[in-house]
């Protein structure tokens, strides 16, 4: 018997049970204390098969790159001219997600306006309705209609440069939202027309319509509303990918916004976030071959979200077909989310930066996720807008930065065949042959290898007859 | 130069054509538009966003005076889900039978209709007073936030549910009530409310079995000690 080893008396190791590991006995006893399921916000704890695990092959003699200083490299885009409507012109092909003013405080919704007008991009209301300042400071604003239709006036639509359909969301698809009472104060209850300090549960559905053949009658509703001038997207939370994709299509949407499991939340049952929805690179691919099926790719344009953390997870999804994407919690981080500054208020919450997650409580130190008037004037507008415009700039940059690499004078020229993949399945859920390989992981791969291993040995085979004769 | 329309034949034009000269009508000062042949068309009178009266002769289909703010409208017919949905102020009238999601989201203003209508009407409401001269389908009332709902006839299952605030008055039977909605006692400033609202539209009140629901106000807050009425609502 080996000392290293703690073991009790009776000589039986001490180890934690996977089953019963720590976490799952805090987990029963937290429940037990509260009587209802835990809530918590930003997202998923789980280890996803992500865009980390696609690696690009860059220009080498094969191909030829581009100078970084000298050549230029379009990251431009249109989104949502199918209709005829005027579109959404991206200078870089980056949307700031649907994020309500409620669960932001109002420096946070004002500073993620300015950061998007400055670089030239849209931002997106969200659960609460348009706010003022939000308005003001966004060229470009897409005008959430969600389920609970909070705040919901048609002026404010009016006032839109798009309307974007929420019929879920990444984090918690299939479910309404939450705000708990301490963030409803007396301004975002009134601006919900609730009570104040209310737990506001939103609905999962929409009070109007049920199912995608009413969603074209709830489109053309809306059309109508704006005399058909501004786009029309739906935002989707990936679950049946390809089947939601096309049933979008079909009720007209001029934009389809996936959200992947990955995507974040202010406030969500916990088990949620970890147990429903598909990863965002895998609805990436399987929308891409949805709206190709549909004969319909870069007529209906798609926007992909859900755990976008950089420039590079933007290049690869942008490989894979995406249009866009839209980033809601990275934004919030480049605003100043888990910055390690006020560290006594992370330590009251029982948590510290880089692991908080307490956006449902109302306390960010931060003044990102309050409504608490003291809280909020610790995020200066302006210097909070620098941020994100700098992240913003370097997510771009990244974006070329990679394109070039790969020989291509448009970010949107990057594809598929510019990638590896460095995990199995990484390589099963995109069609990417693995690295060290020819093939990927797929069915149809493997029946090709096959039959290209066949025809090899018959080959050889003649080949050695002959010689032998 | 703006064209003064008073009235259109909708079978000579599509909707977005019957919309846009609805909106122009309203915006010049036209004070009636009568709209013929409307067929249960989708979506017309849709964010008039001036006072005008509008009168349709015949049924129309879904969303009927959806985001309105100021207009009188009038279908003489029945009319599709969610008529006036959103509406922000003014007034619709229909003189017949409404779908589902009658009413749904009503921020303010007044929603009549004469005869019966589906599921969920009044969902959301936050303001303004949805009347139903018939019966109403189930979850009416859902979610509720503010406002005032008067069914003279029956309410199918779940009526008001989960609502937050807001008055629902029905006059006939109740098939059951929904999570954490209650009944409150009837006084005379309600009786009243309730006269003046049907007189309106010349019914009377006094033949009527009237129920005040209002909400219960267990759902406002989290409370583990209230876990029958969480149960059916988380």
């Amino acid at each position: 018997m080996s000392d290293f080893i703690p073991r009790g008396e009776d000589g039986h190791v001490h180890q934690k049970l996977w089953v019963w590991s720590p976490e799952t006995i805090d987990d029963i006893q937290t429940k037990a204390e509260l009587g209802r399921y835990t809530n918590r916000g930003l997202g998923t704890t789980r280890r996803t098969p992500h865009f980390q695990d696609l690696t690009f092959v860059p220009c080498t003699l094969s191909r030829v790159p581009l100078e970084g200083y000298r050549e230029a490299c379009d990251t431009s885009v249109e989104i949502g001219a199918r209709h005829g409507a005027k579109p959404i012109r991206l200078a870089t092909p980056i949307t700031i997600a649907g994020m309500s003013y409620g669960a932001l405080s109002r420096n946070a919704k004002q500073a993620l306006g300015m950061a998007a007008t400055r670089v030239g991009i849209s931002t997106t209301t969200g659960d609460g309705g348009m706010l003022d300042l939000e308005r003001e400071a966004s060229d470009q604003l897409v005008y959430q209609v969600l389920p609970s239709r909070y705040g919901f006036n048609p002026h404010h639509l009016r006032m839109a440069n798009a309307a974007e359909i929420v019929i879920g969301q990444g984090a918690k698809p299939g479910t309404g939202g939450v705000l708990l009472g301490a963030k409803v104060s007396p301004i975002i209850a009134e601006a919900r027309t609730l009570p104040p300090g209310v737990d506001q549960r939103s609905p999962c559905r929409h009070p109007d319509f049920v199912g995608p053949d009413d969603l074209q009658i709830k489109i053309e509703e809306l059309r109508e509303a704006t005399d058909g001038a501004i786009p029309i997207y739906i935002k989707i939370g990936a679950c049946r990918v390809a089947d939601d994709v096309k049933l979008a299509c079909k009720a007209g949407a001029d934009v389809i916004v996936m959200d992947g499991l990955e995507g974040g939340t202010g406030a969500s049952p916990d088990s949620l976030m970890d147990h429903t929805g598909i990863p965002t690179m895998a609805a990436l691919v399987e929308a891409v071959a949805a709206l190709r099926e549909m004969q319909l790719e870069g007529v209906v344009n798609l926007i992909i979200s859900g755990g976008i953390r950089n420039g590079v997870d933007a290049a690869k999804a942008l490989a894979l077909g995406a249009d866009a994407v839209s980033i809601g919690t990275a934004a919030m981080i480049a605003l100043g989310c888990n910055k390690p500054v006020y560290v006594e208020d992370y330590e009251r919450m029982g948590t510290e930066p880089g692991a908080c997650h307490h956006c449902h409580t109302g306390l960010c130190p931060v003044g990102i996720t309050t409504q608490d008037e003291d809280l909020i004037a610790r995020l200066p507008v302006d210097e909070a807008a620098d941020h994100v415009t700098g992240f913003l700039n370097s997510m771009t940059q990244e974006m070329q930065m990679f394109a070039r690499a790969c020989g291509k004078n448009d970010v949107h020229d990057l594809e598929p065949e510019d990638m590896r993949a460095m995990t199995i399945e990484a390589s099963a859920i995109t069609g990417i042959p693995l690295v060290g390989t020819d093939f990927a992981f797929r069915p149809e791969s493997f029946a090709d290898a096959i039959m290209r291993a066949m025809t090899a040995q018959t080959t050889n085979g003649h080949s050695d007859q002959k010689v032998h004769h | 130069m703006a064209t003064l329309i008073s009235e259109i034949d909708c079978s000579q034009h599509t909707t977005r054509e019957i919309n846009q000269a609805i909106k122009r009508a309203a915006a010049d000062g036209v004070p009636d538009v009568r709209l013929t042949n409307p067929a249960a068309r989708h979506c017309l009178a849709v964010a008039v966003m001036s006072p005008t009266r509008i009168v349709f002769d015949g049924p129309v289909g879904w969303y009927c005076g959806g985001m309105c703010d100021g207009a009188e409208i009038v279908v003489n017919g029945n009319c599709g889900w969610s008529v006036g949905e959103n509406l922000m102020s003014g007034s619709i009238a229909v003189h017949g039978n409404g779908g589902s999601s009658a009413g749904a989201t009503v921020r303010g203003g007044r929603v009549f209709i004469e005869g019966d209508t589906g599921a969920r009407t009044g969902i959301a409401m936050k303001g303004g007073t949805v009347v139903v001269g018939g019966s109403v389908g189930y979850m009416s009332g859902f979610m509720m936030q503010r406002g005032t709902m008067i069914v003279c006839g029956d309410a199918g299952d779940g009526i008001g549910d989960s609502m937050y605030e807001g008055t629902v008055y029905v006059g006939g039977t109740i098939h059951a009530l929904g999570a954490d909605c209650v009944e409150a006692e009837l006084s005379g400033d309600d009786r009243a409310l309730l006269e003046s609202e049907l007189g309106a539209n010349d019914i009377d009140s006094g033949g009527y079995d009237w129920k005040k629901l209002v909400s219960g106000r267990k759902l406002w807050n989290f409370s583990k000690h209230e876990y029958d009425a969480w149960r059916a609502a988380l």
